[in-house]
């Protein structure tokens, strides 16, 4: 995945389905920024193993290439021109409408690599920026339609800049509930004692049923969620040593597996670890941190 | 470009709201066992919400970027976090559109979503959409709750 030197130039003759899929996002391992897509070539043979890479779309003036480039064919002009040092094979310089040349890289391999194959369409330029650019282009207006539907009362608005402004009064909005009900819980929790917030927690789910489709069954026992968490449940419980542990947090067989899920070394330790620091080490140093946003400069 | 959402069947799956309630209660009654009177209204309502974003971040499992960014402030509140995805290229390339209406939309988004400086500008929208979705969860988690204090007391 890191070595990215660009392949050939030239266009395939292949079956070019016209979009390949498996654009692996680099979620949220690291950053790479230059990559958009990652390829993954499985190419067995020697002579083409070089990955691929697609340039990160948002960086103009990057010396890597897009491999979107590698694949375009139809109505061009021209070929491509070289645009960096990195290439394995000279630039294929088309003169005529349709390619000759077949790659040496056979099809069975451009099958099995993962990244886009874009087709120029007619009219269209077909410089390898500009594919790069309406790919990144197409990409981010398919998401704006995703979020559109999150964001209640956004089927109206059309265009980037009405929906982003939207979607960011959305998100200020929500942020700003978040802060308003935890005012809220503050002023209304000590009043309560533990017992009645234990039995709450059951109501709550219980209502919450109705709101969603989760099916929220919660079955017996807190020994059971011991089980699956145990360094964190071991703290829980000695907080809580429930005298009425029995009926209060009933954990249904598909809840605990869901739950144990959950990658136990990590987030558990950050759990007990971080959670009770956070709340009681550090309250008035937060006091001024948590003021709107918590992610102000990262 | 319509292989992209074949692929990934669901981009975003609806949050898991039992997971979440749980989180956020378990982090309630440790916040009311220990800092039971010596804080105030105000300090109590910091560390409640600052609860809300870390079970939500929980919930929200570990393939996204904004509950890493969450989890990391919770752990380093203050300078100590290299988080910010350097690189001057990077920062040249912003700092040369911010001029533009759309980036400037692009970096108030980036303040709001966590971790949102980190990213370009496709990831960042997905973020925002599941950053969205477990926002809403919360919010409605704690109106419950909320609504169930008021109805006992």
């Amino acid at each position: 995945m890191s070595s990215s030197i660009r392949r050939e130039v030239s266009s395939d003759w292949d079956p070019l389905l016209a979009m390949d899929h498996n654009m692996n996002f680099i979620g949220s391992s690291g950053f790479p920024p230059f990559i958009a897509g990652v390829v993954n070539s499985s190419n067995d043979d020697g002579r083409n193993d070089q990955v691929p890479s697609l340039s990160c779309f948002g960086l103009v003036d990057s010396p890597e290439f897009p491999s979107v480039a590698d694949n375009v064919k139809g109505k061009k002009r021209k070929g491509f021109t070289d645009f960096g040092a990195s290439h394995s094979r000279s630039p294929v310089i088309k003169t005529q409408k349709i390619d000759e040349k077949k790659p040496k890289n056979d099809n069975a391999d451009a099958k099995k690599e993962d990244y886009i194959h874009v087709r120029a369409k007619r009219g269209q330029a077909t410089n390898s920026h500009s594919l790069a650019e309406r790919v990144r282009r197409e990409k981010i207006s398919e998401r704006m339609r995703l979020l559109q539907d999150l964001v209640p009362g956004c089927n109206k608005l059309t265009g980037k800049a009405m929906m982003l402004d939207e979607i960011i009064n959305y998100v200020q909005s929500l942020q700003r509930q978040v802060e308003f009900l935890s005012m809220k819980l503050a002023a209304v929790n000590p009043e309560v004692n533990f017992d009645v917030e234990q039995i709450l927690s059951k109501d709550i789910l219980q209502s919450q049923d109705g709101g969603n489709s989760a099916a929220l069954g919660f079955g017996q026992a807190m020994t059971i969620p011991h089980q699956q968490f145990h360094g964190l449940m071991q703290t829980e419980m000695g907080i809580c040593n429930m005298p009425n542990s029995g009926g209060i947090l009933r954990l249904n067989n598909s809840e605990i597996s869901q739950m144990a899920q959950i990658p136990t070394n990590v987030w558990d330790q950050d759990l007990q670890n971080l959670v009770p620091m956070g709340f009681i080490g550090n309250p008035p140093i937060e006091s001024k941190e948590m003021n709107g946003s918590m992610k102000a400069e990262l | 470009m319509h292989n992209n959402k074949c692929l990934k069947e669901n981009p975003n799956p609806n949050p898991n709201q039992p997971l979440l309630a749980y989180h956020f209660i378990q982090a309630l009654t440790r916040i009311n066992l220990t800092a039971h009177t010596t804080t105030s209204t105000k300090q109590r309502s910091h560390i409640i919400k600052h609860a809300a974003y870390v079970s939500m971040a929980f919930a929200a499992g570990n393939k996204r970027t904004w509950t890493h960014a969450v989890l990391l402030h919770n752990r380093f509140p203050l300078k100590t976090r290299f988080h910010r995805l350097s690189g001057s290229r990077r920062s040249f390339i912003m700092s040369l559109s911010r001029n533009k209406k759309t980036h400037r939309h692009a970096h108030l988004l980036r303040s709001l979503v966590p971790g949102g400086h980190a990213m370009e500008f496709s990831s960042l929208l997905m973020e925002t959409a599941n950053y969205i979705q477990y926002l809403t969860a919360q919010v409605r988690l704690m109106q419950c709750i909320v609504e169930k204090f008021d109805m006992h007391v």
